[in-house]
């Protein structure tokens, strides 16, 4: 048992609060291992052969079989306990970040390290994050309580610790570990001077390539200010080097041909079709010559089987994940031709979900992450 | 809590879906399971109490607040919960697949990880 690291800016749980956390955990890994594998039989065993006997074929594709799961009475149930376990994950969290939040605003103020922090209150939150708070998170990634308020990026260090079950490794950035290691193996001989994540949150991603890169420009945009200023604070607890800056992915003020490399670790399903567009064009706008885009995120719809659709689609109904149906059949390809890139130069690579020191974020070891490249 | 207490959001923004067609039976469902949270929660403060007055004879308020549960005791405390929650929920879990689908039968790897952390 790996427990997350609680570096200096952490909300540290007190004797309760951990253990009503814990309880989160184990209660979504006893869903997962014991309750969500349920839905195949009641899929095959029953839900299946109904569908056969009054249609007189299988359902033809996943929004066939969401209209005859969501009736099935195992699927309702173990529906009804993931949703009730991602709301206490946030509630459990929240506990712990509500209590000690003038405490932790201070000790984000004195901490010492490097980077550094420009936020911009008129950048809009998109639409997109407006609707409805994304996987659940009360208040989602932009909500201010305070002044210098930096309780989003507080309870997102640790709700997502709590949601993965721990897979994305104790310091919280596997995936950041995932597409670094990617990196260097597809490009041995890259420089990379300035380097750009976009979506960054709370940094864990870029603060890890920042640690592992350190001759190497880091920057990392997002528009949740919160968020930002955790990240600021969290990358000098970890002694990582990142420029973090209030920004909107679509339309930044970088300069044209600046980076070297552009990023971002599951940004775009959060976002709108549009959005990918123009976020993709930024990407080429921003690029040097032979510089790469990087982005990687959840798996499409091609090539699952109508029933796995249907299951991964759960999180855009039920977990306010509704910007990840438009980029589950989205012709990336196409987007990034739109944008200006070859698409000779375009690629999607599937990433196993797994880093040099033996770690993987999922125990499913065929699990992979698509990861969108391009190389202008 | 304090007046000056500063309050963080509760409630997420969007649409609670509906699993049942009755919707006190999504009600019910979140009673029985934040209070399986609390019975828990319950479970490892004894264990606390236990531990210390063990180690100690006799044990205040701030001893059992600022216990903290070294690893070990945390995998007993995972062990202890694992049992729990498969006495509690039994009726309602099935991992084993009929035979004839096995092959076809992929689950999302999203929710597959049996990995336990702290
Ligand atoms: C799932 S999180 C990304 C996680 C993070 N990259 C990591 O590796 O830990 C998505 C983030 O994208 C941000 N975001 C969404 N749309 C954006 C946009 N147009 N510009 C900048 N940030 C955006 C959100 O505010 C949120 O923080």
């Amino acid at each position: 048992m790996i427990p997350q690291t609680m570096h200096s800016i952490f909300a540290k749980p007190n004797h309760d609060e951990a253990s009503r956390q814990n309880f989160v955990n184990d209660f979504r890994v006893h869903l997962a291992s014991k309750v969500f594998p349920g839905n195949f039989p009641a899929y095959f065993g029953r839900v299946l052969p109904a569908f056969i006997k009054a249609q007189g074929r299988e359902p033809k594709d996943r929004h066939e079989v969401r209209k005859v799961m969501t009736k099935d009475p195992y699927y309702q149930l173990w529906s009804a306990m993931q949703r009730n376990s991602q709301e206490m994950i946030w509630d459990s969290v929240i506990d712990a970040v509500e209590r000690q939040l003038p405490d932790l605003l201070k000790k984000a103020k004195d901490l010492k390290g490097k980077g550094s922090l420009t936020l911009n209150p008129n950048v809009e939150v998109p639409k997109y994050h407006n609707a409805a708070d994304i996987h659940l998170q009360p208040g989602a990634y932009h909500t201010d309580v305070a002044p210098d308020d930096l309780s989003a990026g507080a309870i997102y260090d640790r709700g997502t610790y709590i949601y993965s079950m721990g897979g994305l490794g104790a310091e919280n950035d596997g995936l950041g570990r995932i597409l670094q290691k990617f990196f260097h193996k597809q490009y041995p001989d890259k420089k990379i001077e300035r380097v750009l994540d976009m979506g960054c949150t709370i940094g864990g991603s870029v603060s890890f390539w920042s640690t592992k890169e350190p001759g190497t420009e880091f920057h990392a945009i997002d528009v949740g200010a919160p968020c930002l200023r955790y990240g600021h604070a969290r990358a000098k607890a970890v002694g990582a080097n990142v420029h973090f800056s209030q920004q909107n992915a679509e339309k930044t003020n970088f300069l044209d041909a600046s980076f070297d490399v552009v990023t971002s670790h599951i940004l775009l399903h959060e976002t709108s079709r549009q959005a990918i567009q123009n976020i993709f064009k930024e990407c080429y706008r921003l690029l040097k010559p032979g510089g790469v885009m990087m982005h990687l995120d959840l798996p499409q719809a091609f090539g699952q089987n109508p029933l796995e659709g249907f299951l991964w689609e759960w999180e855009i109904y039920n977990n306010n994940e509704h910007f990840y149906g438009q980029l589950r059949e989205l012709d990336t390809a196409d987007v990034a031709t739109k944008a200006g890139f070859d698409p000779a130069k375009f690629k999607i690579h599937q990433v196993a979900s797994t880093w040099d020191d033996g770690q993987t974020p999922y125990s499913n070891e065929n699990f992979t992450f698509p990861v969108y490249v391009a190389v202008k | 809590m304090p007046e000056t207490q500063i309050r963080l959001p509760r409630v997420a923004k969007g649409k609670r879906p509906q699993f049942f067609d009755d919707p006190a039976v999504d009600q019910m469902m979140t009673f029985i399971i934040e209070l399986s949270a609390e019975v828990s929660v319950l479970y490892d403060r004894v264990d606390t109490i236990e531990r210390l007055l063990d180690s100690k004879g006799t044990i205040s308020r701030t001893d059992i607040e600022n216990y903290r549960a070294p690893d070990a005791v945390e995998s007993e405390r995972m062990a202890r919960r694992d049992g729990y929650l498969k006495r509690v929920f039994r009726m309602h879990q099935n991992t084993t697949l009929p035979k004839a689908v096995k092959s076809k039968a992929k689950p999302a790897p999203k929710e597959k990880s049996k990995k336990r952390r702290k």
